[in-house]
């Protein structure tokens, strides 16, 4: 279907996506309508205390911004103001990470009228959303390859003041950002290098003892050093004021490869998660989950047309991905781990996979790529992915509505050699999915010009 | 013959992978209440409203909103073996070749 018309109101369905479409409508001044959020749930129908948050935050970072929410929150209307920036600080719900709020205002942030400077304060590191670390040493670098070099403003940074483990919270970090006028033009990212030549990461422990962050630093390295000698994980300790509410401990691994490409894993305790695991093995029904039932009950991966399923060289089946796997995973995974060194073998583990995806770009940063090359001047733009993520695809019909933006969509298999055994030998990086498409030239009015 | 065959079927699924992503349902892979929601009542029904609380912890995966992609624990057994540890090598760089972008 072709966009509509600038001023036309846009109407989506459901809660989820609802962060990136109030960011597209934002960046694209389209006012966007979002009903039947949460309707069918008896239980917690309408917006959930994080969303009302998220909400909260938008009104804080723009400025003549309208929020329209209907009595019972199942609708929601925005009309989009102009992006302030300027110092802003909100407090997080401990019912989601800072990582749900920080993401979207780290795509807003560039197209602010002055710099960013946003001070969050909740749950740094959780298994549920992106934690800060990886935010800080991935996501801002694959931003700032879009970013023009601009002199005299403040840098783009990321500072972690205090850490908040779950359940309790209490971290607090400062995201600054400068405005732009406009993103570069004709950024291609399609060389992931020869090979990972470094890792480095990051252990912390917050009121707890240090040695649970050198065991786990000890475990990964343990794993990864079998590939490479150039692995770095430091431990960070924090006491007092700036360890947060509550004890606990976790890791962020990054991968660097010949041309700068990063990948990423994290992996935290979180004892949060027992809950669940007690329910799911009696049986019982989990509340809220009637919500996804949908989504379990479709058809098998093994069902599927696999024409119409496959997505990236080596993927699964993104409906099993985005729901069945995403959902049951969070079920099934346990978080709260035995030992420190089993969950520093998870982070390597995790960070082996996504390695293996290749791709110039980490599949948490698959969406801020897509949307970046969509807003820059008009001229092509290219980035290679390993595997398309659910969030990645669902950016790219957002971006189709509310853009007019088609991204081609081309799949590059590796061909990595077969053994004798039929084990496949991964030699390349390269491979995947090509996403190509002409920028909107996007141009930042909101500026200030000094 | 071969090689022409290889690129019609790339070419296939490169299609079949826009196709995917612009005009399949989307139901199949993002919206999992409208599913549900086609059989219920319209929206803003007041009386069908039973509190509205917040729920402190996320109990309800449902609500998950993420970028993340969730890997199962039993997905990351493979890397207990060897074999699987070893086919990985060649994805890594050490020494002079570290040092250059594209190992000139």
């Amino acid at each position: 279907a072709t966009p509509s018309a600038p001023s036309q109101l846009l109407r989506f369905e459901g809660h989820l996506h609802l962060r990136q479409r109030l960011v597209l409508a934002t960046i694209s001044g389209r006012p966007v309508r979002i009903d039947k959020i949460r309707l069918a749930d008896d239980e917690y129908p309408g917006l959930a205390d994080y969303e009302v948050s998220f909400l909260r935050l938008m009104e804080k970072v723009t400025n003549g911004s309208t929020l329209e929410i209907s009595y019972t929150g199942t609708s929601l209307l925005y009309k989009p103001g102009v992006i302030t920036g300027g110092k802003i600080s909100h407090d997080c719900p401990n019912s989601r990470a800072i990582g749900y709020f920080l993401e979207p205002m780290i795509a807003l942030a560039p197209f602010a009228k002055v710099p960013f400077h946003l001070t969050l304060n909740g749950i740094t590191n959780d298994n549920v959303d992106i934690c800060v670390d990886t935010l800080r040493t991935v996501t801002l670098p694959t931003l700032a390859k879009f970013l023009p070099t601009v002199e005299s403003q403040i840098p783009l940074d990321l500072k972690i003041t205090k850490r908040g483990a779950p359940p309790s919270g209490g971290g607090q970090i400062l995201f600054q950002c400068p405005a732009i006028k406009s993103l570069k033009a004709g950024v291609t990212l399609t060389d992931p290098g020869l090979g990972v030549k470094r890792i480095r990461g990051i252990a912390y422990a917050t009121r707890i003892s240090p040695q649970m962050a050198n065991r786990v630093v000890d475990a990964a390295r343990s794993l990864l050093s079998r590939y490479i000698p150039d692995v770095y994980l430091y431990t960070d300790v924090y006491k007092g004021a700036e360890s947060g509410k509550g004890p606990g401990y976790g890791v962020s691994l990054v991968a660097e490869t010949t041309t700068s490409v990063l990948y990423s894993s994290e992996c935290a305790y979180q004892p949060r998660k027992k809950a669940v695991q007690e329910m799911l093995k009696e049986g019982d029904e989990i509340p809220g989950l009637s919500l996804g039932s949908g989504a379990l009950d479709t058809k098998d991966a093994g069902d599927a047309d696999e024409d119409e399923l496959v997505v990236g060289a080596a993927a699964k089946p993104p409906v099993s991905t985005a729901t069945q796997d995403g959902i049951l995973g969070h079920l099934q995974n346990d978080y709260t781990f035995p030992t420190p060194e089993d969950l520093g073998i998870r982070a390597a583990r995790l960070l082996l996979t996504e390695i293996r995806k290749g791709g110039c770009v980490d599949s948490v940063s698959q969406w801020l790529a897509i949307l970046m090359l969509a807003l820059s001047p008009e001229d092509v733009g290219k980035v290679r992915v390993g595997t398309l993520t659910p969030m990645a695809v669902q950016y790219l019909r957002d971006l189709k509505q509310f853009l007019g933006v088609v991204f081609k969509i081309a799949e590059e298999p590796a061909e990595d050699p077969v053994d004798e055994e039929g084990n496949t030998r991964y030699t390349s990086l390269k491979g995947g999915v090509v996403l190509t498409c002409l920028g909107t030239g996007y141009v930042n009015v909101n500026k200030n010009v000094t | 013959l071969e090689k022409g065959e290889e690129t019609f079927t790339a070419a296939k699924r490169s299609v079949s992978l826009m196709q995917f992503v612009y005009e399949s349902d989307e139901k199949t892979l993002s919206a999992t209440e409208t599913k549900v929601l086609d059989v219920e009542d319209g929206p803003d029904s007041f009386f069908k409203v039973t509190k509205k609380v917040s729920t402190g912890v996320l109990l309800s995966l449902a609500l998950i909103d993420t970028c993340r992609v969730e890997v199962l624990a039993a997905d990351l057994e493979e890397w207990e073996y060897e074999e699987n540890l070893d086919a990985l090598r060649g994805l890594f760089v050490t020494g002079a070749a570290a040092l250059a972008p594209n190992g000139e």
